[in-house]
């Protein structure tokens, strides 16, 4: 059911307007549409910065939280009095865990480098005099350098020939370092002589020295991380407090993108509030202030209001399959009552096997229960929990479980309930899928007729809905029936003289009105081709039932010696849940697919807009809890 | 081992390998446009990832296919029928609808998908309607599937 809109005008005095906001933003019942607040654009970056910082924190920081596992999740539940306030702690509790996250990095970047200068020092640990003696040597000079290894042996003859004093250390990757003392300037030389230079830092200690300098202050670091770490772990107990200040902040980014009319004395906002919660809306503005209007009125023919649909619990989770197409416009019928059954009816049909039905109904189930997902998703989760009612009873009408044929009522009660195995028999399956869809087209059809009928144009059911429902079960009496073919014939005469006559009804000029009929009865190919597509029915639930079977197949060709009951049974496990999961996702997809385009190509153009009122908006908060 | 049966088991080859062949080119091309896509927007694994398995199910229904030959001609309880050769030819024909019409609809499911993929990557919210353009193509594929199983069920062995 759509619910019913109206246009609300809230006036009050100029000062509440902060006030009257927050107390509209607390209510969600109003979305507001006037000039200004969908004009004007808000400078959010005080906001921006806020949530993208504490996101950043949330994200650092949960590893130091305990784990919530699956039987145990964590919901955040806030009282709004708590919600509406920021207080300053949190900002400074974010500055404080920043500041201590930039601490760690910074040491850990320093660690780094000390790491690099340690292994750089590594050949030139047996040096004995310190480098700022070398680099202060006024009558002699010093090179530092490392030779390649495979360049060592034609460096030794290169010192030999030029008769150098020199000294070898210690080698690495970089090769054999050397000392080289020499009175002249020959670093053109020893370049020659593929003699790398090394720029060691200018130190008044030995290189040993440093080494272990750098080593004490690399160990200090690492327990001031430790230490930090240990405070990080601290603030990770605190971190509901900075994942409530970016909801907070998220939701007063929200309010800033909307804005009063104002006159000098007064201000009102207008926007569109569902008829149900008028009552709410007074609520909301009364507890600001006593100085108030509101103005409402039905929605103009001209204007387009959003859409909310509003069903029961069974029907509801199955808006998110409809929403996913389109959603319905204001003035159309609400095709989600209608379409729920089907879509639950055709998902069984199509997994049919009660294996898997129980298995759905488990694990989706528990999802529900225990995980407590929230929008769209908890909708499209309920659907597939709804779902495994009719896969269980199609199930045990395939007699299908988990791929064995197995009859259960013939196991418990002696009576057999098993009405035929699609694998040994799928033309009685596919007979009852077409059937199954033409049920489906000519609901569609129905609806169709109530909304021409909402349209005062009846000739327009006589040619579009009345025609097909004498054409099709005339041409089925023609094919089974032999006996009654005049009722037949003349059924399928008198369904295409209505076409013919009526599908042009909007044309004035004759010849188009007779084409217009020519064309109408060629609908008859895609009425037909629609009836044939419900066959995917057939073809899901064999495949799903066959490759199940398949997986037993395989797996009971392992068993036989205990190593093989492993394989085995390891085969049917993935097997199955490979199968299981493919199933699903085909059921899903082609289910749609029939809704879509069988269903939904008959009447229903969609094209509608949610009702979004301002509200508080929260991404981390699971609840907020609120006596309204 | 009769000739018949040869010619069966070309035919329960065929439906799988082909069939399945033109799911993994189709799902391939599908999974390179969704790789791309990911590599931007890595919050759309899931929508993605649905689209990019769609062309997947050829594979499954000439695997189906091969594996009701295999039931009919005894082979995988492991005592195979000696059929005849017109038997066994029956069901190499009735093995053709689903390996040739499931090898081109995956490939170009594939390419629809891959489409779709990139639809939403800029329109996220449109994801039901690329996987229902997406999934008008394998209606094809799921006519061979039912004229091949239509012939496979009226098979005399």
């Amino acid at each position: 059911m759509i619910v019913k809109m109206k246009k609300a005008k809230v006036f009050a005095l100029k000062e509440y307007e902060d006030k009257l906001k927050r107390s509209l933003q607390r209510f969600g019942v109003l979305m507001i549409t006037n000039e200004n607040s969908t004009t004007h654009i808000a400078d959010t970056q005080y906001e921006d910065s806020i949530i993208s910082r504490s996101n950043r924190i949330v994200k650092e920081l949960s590893k130091y939280e305990p784990k919530p596992s699956f039987f145990n999740p964590k919901f955040q539940i806030v009282d709004y009095d708590r919600f509406k306030e920021i207080h300053p702690e949190q900002l400074e509790l974010l500055d404080q865990v920043e500041k201590t996250l930039a601490d760690v990095s910074k040491l850990k970047e320093e660690n780094e480098l000390s790491k690099e200068s340690i292994t750089s020092f590594a050949p030139w640990l047996k040096l004995d005099v310190t480098t700022k003696d070398i680099s202060n040597l006024y009558y002699v000079n010093i090179y530092l350098g490392q030779v390649l290894a495979q360049d060592v042996e034609s460096f030794s003859e290169f010192l030999v020939t030029s008769n150098l004093e020199y000294e070898i250390y210690d080698k690495d990757a970089n090769g054999v370092a050397y000392a080289i003392v020499s009175k002249n300037d020959i670093s053109n030389d020893l370049k020659a002589a593929k003699f790398n230079l090394v720029e060691l830092p200018v130190l008044d200690h030995s290189i040993l020295d440093e080494v272990s300098f750098l080593q004490n202050k690399i160990n200090e670091n690492l327990e001031t991380i430790t230490n930090l770490e240990e405070k990080l772990k601290t603030y990770a107990l605190s971190l509901d407090e900075i994942r409530l200040l970016s909801d907070q902040m998220l939701s007063e980014k929200e309010l800033k993108k909307y804005e009063a009319e104002k006159t000098e004395r007064t201000i009102y906002f207008e926007g569109w509030v569902r008829e149900d919660q008028v009552d709410l809306l007074e609520k909301a503005v009364s507890k600001v202030t006593s100085e108030y209007e509101i103005d409402l009125r039905d929605p103009l023919p001209q204007e387009n209001p959003p859409t909310h649909t509003k069903n029961n619990k069974f029907v509801a989770p199955f808006e998110t399959i409809t929403n996913m197409f389109s959603m319905p416009s204001y003035h159309e019928i609400d095709p989600n009552p209608v379409m729920s059954f089907w879509y639950w009816l055709f998902f069984g049909m199509m997994m049919g096997d009660w294996g898997y039905g129980v298995v759905m109904a488990i694990v989706f189930g528990l999802f529900l229960l225990i995980q407590k997902p929230k929008g769209d998703f908890k909708k499209l989760v309920q659907v597939l929990f709804y779902a495994s009612i009719p896969s269980v009873i199609f199930g045990i009408l395939y007699g299908s479980v988990f791929g064995i044929s197995f009859d259960i009522g013939k196991a418990l009660f002696g009576v057999p309930f098993k009405l035929f195995d699609p694998m040994s028999d799928p033309v009685t399956l596919l007979i009852v899928s077409l059937a199954v869809g033409t049920v489906h087209i000519f609901v569609a059809l129905f609806v169709k007729a109530v909304r021409l009928a909402k349209e005062k144009d009846y000739l327009g059911i006589l040619s579009d809905v009345v025609s097909w429902y004498l054409i099709i079960p005339g041409l089925v009496m023609l094919l089974v029936l032999k006996n009654i073919q005049v009722i037949a014939w003349s059924m399928v005469g008198v369904g295409a003289l209505m076409i013919l006559l009526f599908a042009g009804r909007d044309n004035k000029n004759f010849f188009k009105k007779i084409t217009s009929g020519l064309g109408g009865l060629y609908g008859i190919s895609g009425i037909l081709s629609d009836i044939l597509s419900y066959s995917r029915i057939l073809a899901l639930a064999l495949s799903s039932g066959v490759i199940a079977f398949a997986m037993n197949i395989i797996g009971g060709l392992l068993l036989g010696p205990w190593y093989g009951y492993i394989f085995g049974v390891i085969v049917f496990i993935i097997g199955h849940i490979f199968n299981f999961a493919m199933g699903l996702l085909s059921a899903y997809v082609h289910d749609s697919r029939l809704q879509y385009i069988e269903f939904f190509g008959k009447f229903y153009d969609g094209g509608g807009y949610a009702f979004t009122p301002l509200k508080l908006q929260y991404n981390h908060i699971y609840e907020i809890e609120d006596n309204l | 081992m009769t000739p018949g049966l040869i010619y069966a088991l070309l035919g329960a080859a065929l439906a799988v390998a082909l069939a399945g062949s033109g799911s993994a080119i189709g799902v391939a091309i599908a999974g390179k446009a969704g790789s791309g896509v990911i590599s931007e927007k890595p919050e759309l694994f899931g929508r993605v990832l649905i689209l990019q398995v769609l062309p997947g199910t050829q594979g499954l229904y000439g695997f189906l296919l091969s594996v009701l030959i295999l039931v009919s001609t005894g082979v995988l309880a492991g005592n195979p029928a000696a059929l005849s050769d017109e038997t066994g030819m029956a069901f190499l024909y009735a093995s053709l609808p689903i390996a040739i019409g499931g090898l081109i609809s995956a490939i170009y499911q594939g390419k629809a998908a891959a489409a779709a993929i990139h639809m939403i990557a800029k329109q996220p919210t449109m994801t039901a309607r690329g996987m229902t353009m997406t999934a008008l193509v394998e209606t094809y594929a799921i006519l061979s599937l039912l004229v091949s199983i239509l012939m496979w069920v009226r098979i005399p062995v």
